[in-house]
């Protein structure tokens, strides 16, 4: 069987119409697959990675933003800046349709990681995101409430401080 | 979470065994098919094909942490579809004498089948060329892959072209040459 990068227009044409037409498995099957993560993960998976606890570096709600060079938001949205030992991460907190959204960027050294966020109330996990080649990561559909967020980049496990989400009068 | 990436299978892995689930999601959309694919051409009824299918992932989800050569974890995947899929069709049939032996991955390669395998090298290095390029058309951009999803149809389901024109928002007379350029494009992501 020939590579792919030998066949001819058509033969490629050919094996383009029966990718297209590949399907997938049902998708109960692959939501069970990928939960597998959860319930069959060994002990040797969970890597002895630095754990590593963030500082605030900035509230947007405690200090006046021109105060420091920051642009202002608008007043609804709350921006935190946190630093952990050569990586910052900027936070911002919004309220949109179903919720709150969380969007953030770790900047520091490229790598690829991603974002957990936990309720404090429910110590369970809410949300996962990847980070993207930038760095970005989207949260959307949180409620109101008080949560933990991890960040796991290059074998580092960031931990920062109980974060709030809300209004801002509480 | 999960969607297409232009990150390798090596560092999916490198970033599964630092914990990270959303590659261990990743890896799994990306072998879906493929895995779907293999246990299907095996012949294998609904429920067998089910328990294949997750037995794959099941071992490949304890094996992560021995992979030697995670740049070939797809040759993995789809030595051990190829494996549990005989063994489950092997069940309540004659013996199929398997002389397993072990590659340097620890996945047993079968080296001797019935006559009557559904699964011949051929058709597994057919399925796994289809799945790069179905990976490289999920990669492309939305606009070339509605319109290539739209052309590539069964005759049953095909769109006519003033069809095809009106749902991309362009004239008749382009989709010929669009289609050309987006066939190029798939071709080079694909390899």
């Amino acid at each position: 069987m020939k590579p792919i990068h030998e066949l001819g227009d058509q033969e490629f044409e050919a094996l383009a119409r029966r990718a297209a037409a590949m399907p997938d498995a049902p998708p109960a099957l692959v939501r069970a697959a990928i939960d597998l993560w959860q319930t069959a993960k060994p002990l040797s998976l969970q890597a002895i990675v630095r754990r590593i606890t963030a500082a605030l570096s900035f509230d947007s709600w405690t200090v006046e933003p021109t105060a420091l060079g920051v642009r202002a938001l608008p007043s609804d949205a709350h921006h935190l800046l946190f630093s952990a030992m050569g990586r910052d991460l900027d936070l911002r907190i919004t309220p949109s349709n179903d919720g709150f959204a969380l969007t953030g960027q770790i900047l520091g050294p490229d790598e690829a990681g991603e974002v957990r966020l936990v309720a404090e109330s429910v110590g369970a996990v809410a949300k996962v995101a990847a980070l993207d080649a930038l760095g970005e990561f989207r949260l959307e559909g949180i409620a109101r409430g008080s949560y933990l967020l991890t960040v796991h980049v290059g074998g580092d496990e960031i931990v920062l401080p109980p974060i709030e989400v809300g209004d801002r009068s509480g | 979470m999960g969607g297409p990436t232009d990150e390798d299978d090596a560092s999916l892995v490198a970033r599964c065994l630092r914990d990270e689930g959303t590659a261990w999601e990743t890896l799994v959309r990306r072998y879906q098919r493929l895995v779907f694919a293999i246990v299907r051409r095996a012949g294998l009824d609904e429920h067998a094909a089910a328990d294949v299918f997750q037995t794959v992932f099941a071992r490949l989800i304890e094996h992560l942490p021995r992979l030697r050569q995670p740049e070939r974890l797809q040759a993995w995947i789809v030595t051990t579809a190829k494996r549990e899929s005989i063994a489950q069709s092997a069940k309540g049939r004659r013996t199929v004498s398997l002389t397993p032996t072990d590659d340097e991955d620890g996945a047993r390669a079968v080296d001797e089948v019935a006559d009557d395998s559904p699964l011949p090298e051929e058709a597994l290095i057919e399925l796994q060329q289809v799945n790069q390029v179905r990976l490289a058309l999920e990669r492309l951009d939305s606009r070339c892959r509605e319109l290539l999803l739209l052309l590539f149809r069964d005759e049953d389901d095909s769109v006519p072209y003033d069809e095809v024109a009106r749902r991309m928002a362009m004239p008749v007379g382009s989709i010929g040459p669009t289609r050309s350029r987006c066939i190029e494009k798939l071709r080079a992501l694909a390899g």
